[in-house]
């Protein structure tokens, strides 16, 4: 991959703490995290070129991914449509992942890919934009 | 007669903002206490409802100019070109979103927007009748690498002078003036084991303006470690500087499109204890500034590149304007 900025203002992309089991009919099938934008500004959903979620080396499906902002959950396919949903860099945006069986106990490393196009920074003609990495990894302890 | 105004851009506090040490009122208070008369929003970063303004959100400005004696006065807009994920935004929708900027702009009660040359000439020359309906004057920002008469900004200088528009001009970025290196990308480079001699050599070679592709060739003869790149990158970009000897020529740039000027931004990386901003002359800038009839705001502007907040920064940038425009 190129270069692309990072710009990880607060430190901390993925929200460590905010770790929850998703359960579905009274089942751990799942988790989900919140995640600030690592940028100056907000940004347009239609700006997110990837995000991609990665539990201890195994990729999510996309389908099983969903992005919840301002009450709104919407699947990934939806967000380079989504001209008027605005995330602002101080909301922190709620991931959800279905994950049959959830986390088990122990250790897990989790890793956001994130990748934003920075729309007001041209770098080159037709649609060329200065690539934003506002991925993030993390180490979490799941204890029951 | 000049008549120059100090504000602050509420940009400033970009690390304490981002790491929730300050909300949006403290900004404020913040800007107030540093010595600002009045303060710019960037409408991406602080406004909750962007791009609209909510009631809500007025009633707090309104609450917080009788608390703290300061209000908008810029409003600093974005043209996100890049908003599809297929295709640029036509003029006609850059347009269209600059219209909605003007909206929140007027809104807020702010006289000066800021836009970005993401707008094309042509849309801007469109946008007239509208920033005149709201009065609101929109100015392009001049950034580093641009400078007041680069061609780019010719381009708007054209427009600005065909339509004879009072609300078309420019908002000049201190920035372009800059004569030597970035320091906190330099002292960042040396925390990395970049060697000074290495930087010194890569400096060298932006003064006398050769191409990066020569730079990096030199840098890697010379054995510079990898982690300089992030610095040449910045030297070559937007933090690039010139030679000394070419600053009066720049400053005749700006007095050349003075008259449309609606504002400045006081761009700073850095300031030393004793006030100093080490890659751009103040001294040189707001002296000539002050000798001319500008009438407007500078202000104050910190790229928080050291990611230590904007409190202590942006209070020294004042007080070094306040010394050399002795007031």
């Amino acid at each position: 991959m190129g270069f692309a900025m990072r710009m990880n203002l607060n430190g901390e992309i993925i929200k460590k703490q905010s770790f929850r089991p998703m359960y579905i009919n009274g089942k751990k099938q799942g988790f989900s995290f919140l995640v600030q934008l690592g940028y100056y500004r907000g940004h347009y959903l239609s700006t997110i070129e990837q995000l991609e979620v990665t539990v201890d080396g195994e990729t999510i499906p996309q389908e099983a991914v969903t992005f919840e902002l301002n009450g709104k959950e919407m699947p990934l396919y939806r967000l380079k449509f989504a001209t008027t949903e605005f995330w602002s860099q101080v909301v922190p945006a709620n991931i959800h992942v279905i994950k049959p069986g959830g986390l088990s106990v122990g250790s897990h490393k989790i890793q956001l890919k994130l990748m934003i196009r920075i729309p007001y920074m041209a770098i080159g003609p037709d649609h060329s934009y200065m690539p934003l990495d506002s991925g993030d990894t993390v180490e979490i302890e799941v204890t029951e | 007669m000049s008549d120059i105004k100090l504000g602050a851009t509420l940009f400033c506090y970009t690390g304490e903002y981002a790491k929730f040490e300050y909300d949006f009122e403290e900004c404020v208070k913040q800007a107030a206490l540093a010595g600002a008369s009045g303060y710019e929003i960037v409408g991406t970063q602080m406004i909750p409802s962007y791009p609209n303004v909510s009631d809500e959100f007025l009633g707090k400005v309104k609450r917080l100019k009788e608390t703290y004696g300061i209000g908008p006065v810029g409003y600093g807009a974005n043209n996100d070109r890049g908003l599809l994920f297929d295709r640029d935004l036509t003029d006609d929708e850059m347009l269209a979103d600059t219209i909605i900027d003007l909206k929140t702009a007027n809104k807020l009660g702010c006289k000066v927007m800021r836009s970005q040359y993401m707008l094309s000439a042509a849309a801007f020359e469109r946008l007239a009748p509208y920033a005149e309906l709201y009065d609101v004057k929109v100015g392009i920002e001049v950034h580093n690498p641009e400078t007041p008469m680069s061609p780019e900004m010719q381009k708007y200088l054209k427009v600005i002078q065909k339509t004879g528009s009072k609300h078309l001009g420019f908002v000049v970025d201190f920035g372009c003036f800059a004569i030597a290196p970035n320091k906190p990308m330099w002292d960042d480079a040396l925390g990395m084991g970049v060697k000074e001699e290495h930087l010194k050599l890569a400096a060298e070679c932006r003064y006398q303006e050769l191409p990066i592709e020569e730079t990096q060739k030199k840098l890697a003869e010379a054995g510079a470690h990898p982690a300089i790149q992030r610095a040449l990158q910045g030297m070559y970009g937007f933090v690039q500087f010139r030679s000394k000897e070419k600053l009066p020529k720049l400053l005749e740039e700006l007095r050349q499109i003075l008259p449309f000027c609606f504002e400045m931004h006081g761009k700073f990386h850095y300031l030393s204890e004793d006030c100093v901003e080490p890659s751009i002359p103040y001294e040189e800038i707001l002296t000539m500034l002050k000798e001319t009839d500008y009438q407007g705001y500078i202000v104050s502007e910190y790229e928080d590149e050291m990611n230590c907040g904007g409190y202590e920064f942006t209070r020294r940038h004042l007080a070094m304007e306040r010394r050399i425009l002795g007031l």
